[in-house]
């Protein structure tokens, strides 16, 4: 009986910790404080999100030579840490397999650092995709 | 006279009995119900039901249409359950065979009276047809659309036996103005394409549309290019017959409503517009990937499609971008006729997202006038006359 229970308890802690394909809602809660950060709207993350990513955080991109890791295609060569480049300058300080979570704040945190850093041109889906209609990127349900 | 004993001693009010009365009553109701649900479970989920509780009407039985694809009565689907497919077999599908076909009649002469099983048709064929009627009265409005199932396209074949060879129909009772083209490209999606003819063939059928599936598929193992493959479809399928409207779909996206008219309007159409991988909405408005329809005017307009996005991503905006800047808007269905399924797959080798695709984006107003249309080269190696679908198998080069 017991071990069904710790069996039971460890089933239910397993999506807990998987990845996650995030709603244009659920994604406009979670990065909420991120509204204005750097000049740049809720509705314009939310915009580039979605051309970057799909709202995947499992997402993972292999462009000549440095792969782009999660929501925000943060990447090995300058913010983050992989097995594959061992010299990046790892601005972020962090293993890059945590981008692949469904934990967001250690994403939003190195995402404000390059905000900072490189501006929202970082994304390049941002100016061909998100300077307009931005209307259709907020949540009515906020 | 004769005492009737009470039934139960005790005390002498018996609120009881009556209360007993009802209960059983009750049981016996709820037994009853829960047989008959019974049944109708182990008779087989009979799925052909839901139009009808939907509230749509079903279809005329149409014996000399392609409502009669499946063997259902109301030409409704039926996956799973007691599906009517044997094991795919995947050997003697395909009947592959070099050269062209002759450019296909779509009338019905004297000649094919025989093959009609009804007679109201080929008392019709005698006498001039008329336009077929704005909206087809044989559609059925929402299916199930399931890929739990094998599909044998043998029996495809069989289940719809008004389609020729190379994937070419054209309506019995009526002429059809919608002269389409269905280009599909592809590499490497058998599966897919399987589960695509298996459906859309019915559904094309009951729209009464004048069309030819045309598969194009890309030869050797260079960067997937969707755009260009769409194309060199728009070219090679008006060799064989004067389509004045062409439908751009990949491989594994399935209409939920056939509703959803596979033709051309008077503006750009997108198709696939509440697909259930962006939970059956628009992913944004300026989307228009996935199945879209233009005429072949609206495509000469601008200048055809990108050649140079190679990988995933970027050449469907490129498109949206095309018909904005030649003055023309999107027009669409409603986002519950417009319901689709798509085949859930892995991401395909050789065609990951394409990191230009963002700048390239930003330029289409300058590089549309001197990548499309004008400057599609390409080799044919192969085409294929299938009974459900024309293949051409492509040379496309190489990234430059």
């Amino acid at each position: 009986m017991m071990s069904f229970i710790s069996l039971l308890l460890v089933g239910i802690m397993f999506p807990a910790i998987q990845a996650k394909q995030f709603t244009k809602c659920e994604l406009s809660q979670v990065l909420k404080d991120m509204d204005g950060f750097g000049g740049i709207a809720l509705p314009e993350w939310i915009c580039t999100i979605f051309h970057t990513s799909g709202y995947d955080t499992q997402t993972i991109v292999n462009n000549n030579g440095s792969t782009e890791y999660g929501l925000f295609q943060i990447n090995n060569k300058v913010w983050c840490k992989d097995n594959k480049i061992l010299q990046s300058r790892n601005i972020c300080n962090i293993s890059c397999d945590k981008f692949l979570d469904d934990d967001l704040t250690d994403d939003m945190t190195c995402a404000k650092k390059i905000l900072n850093k490189e501006g929202i041109e970082y994304w390049l889906a941002h100016k061909p995709l998100c300077s307009e209609k931005l209307e259709q990127w907020h949540c009515e349900k906020l | 006279m004769r005492f009737r004993e009470p039934l139960l001693g005790g005390s002498a009010a018996m609120p009881g009995a009556s209360l007993q009365r009802a209960c059983r009553l009750l049981v016996a109701v709820c037994a009853l119900h829960l047989g008959g649900t019974l049944v109708y479970y182990l008779a087989g989920r009979d799925l052909s039901r839901l139009p009808q509780l939907v509230g749509v009407p079903t279809p005329l039985q149409g014996g000399s249409n392609g409502a009669a694809a499946i063997e259902q009565p109301n030409g409704e689907l039926r996956p799973g359950g007691a599906p009517p497919l044997p094991p795919s077999d995947a050997s003697s599908e395909l009947r592959s065979g070099r050269g062209s076909s002759p450019s296909t009649d779509s009338h019905p002469g004297p000649g094919s009276a025989s093959n009609l099983t009804s007679a109201p048709v080929s008392f019709t064929s005698a006498l001039s047809l008329l336009a077929c009627p704005e909206e087809s009265p044989l559609l059925v409005g929402p299916m199930v659309i399931e890929f739990n199932m094998p599909v044998d396209l043998k029996l495809v074949e069989k289940q719809n036996p008004e389609v020729k060879v190379g994937g070419r129909y054209t309506p019995k009772n009526c002429i059809s103005p919608h002269k389409v083209a269905i280009v599909i490209p592809f590499r490497n999606r058998q599966e897919h394409l399987k589960y695509w003819l298996y459906y859309l063939h019915p559904i094309l059928q009951r729209q009464q549309l004048d069309y030819g599936i045309y598969v194009i598929n890309q030869a050797g193992e260079t960067m997937f290019n969707r755009a260009k493959l769409l194309n060199i479809g728009f070219q090679e399928a008006l060799k064989d017959y004067d389509y004045n409207c062409f439908v751009f779909s990949d491989v594994d996206l399935i209409p939920m409503n056939d509703r959803n008219a596979y033709r051309c309007f008077s503006q750009p159409r997108h198709i696939s517009v509440a697909m259930d991988k962006f939970g059956f909405s628009l992913p944004y408005v300026q989307y228009f990937g996935g199945v879209s329809a233009l005429s072949k005017q609206q495509f000469l307009t601008i200048n055809g499609f990108p050649n140079n996005y190679w990988g995933w991503g970027g050449e469907d905006d490129d498109i949206f971008n095309r018909l904005v800047f030649r003055g023309m808007s999107v027009s669409r269905p409603n986002a519950v006729v417009g319901k689709c399924r798509m085949i859930r797959h892995s991401r395909d080798k050789k065609n990951e997202p394409n990191p230009q695709r963002f700048d390239r984006i930003a330029h289409t107003k300058e590089t549309m006038l001197s990548d499309g249309l004008n400057t599609l080269t390409y080799k044919v190696l192969d085409i294929e006359r299938n009974p459900l679908y024309t293949k051409i198998t492509v040379d496309i080069g190489t990234p430059s």
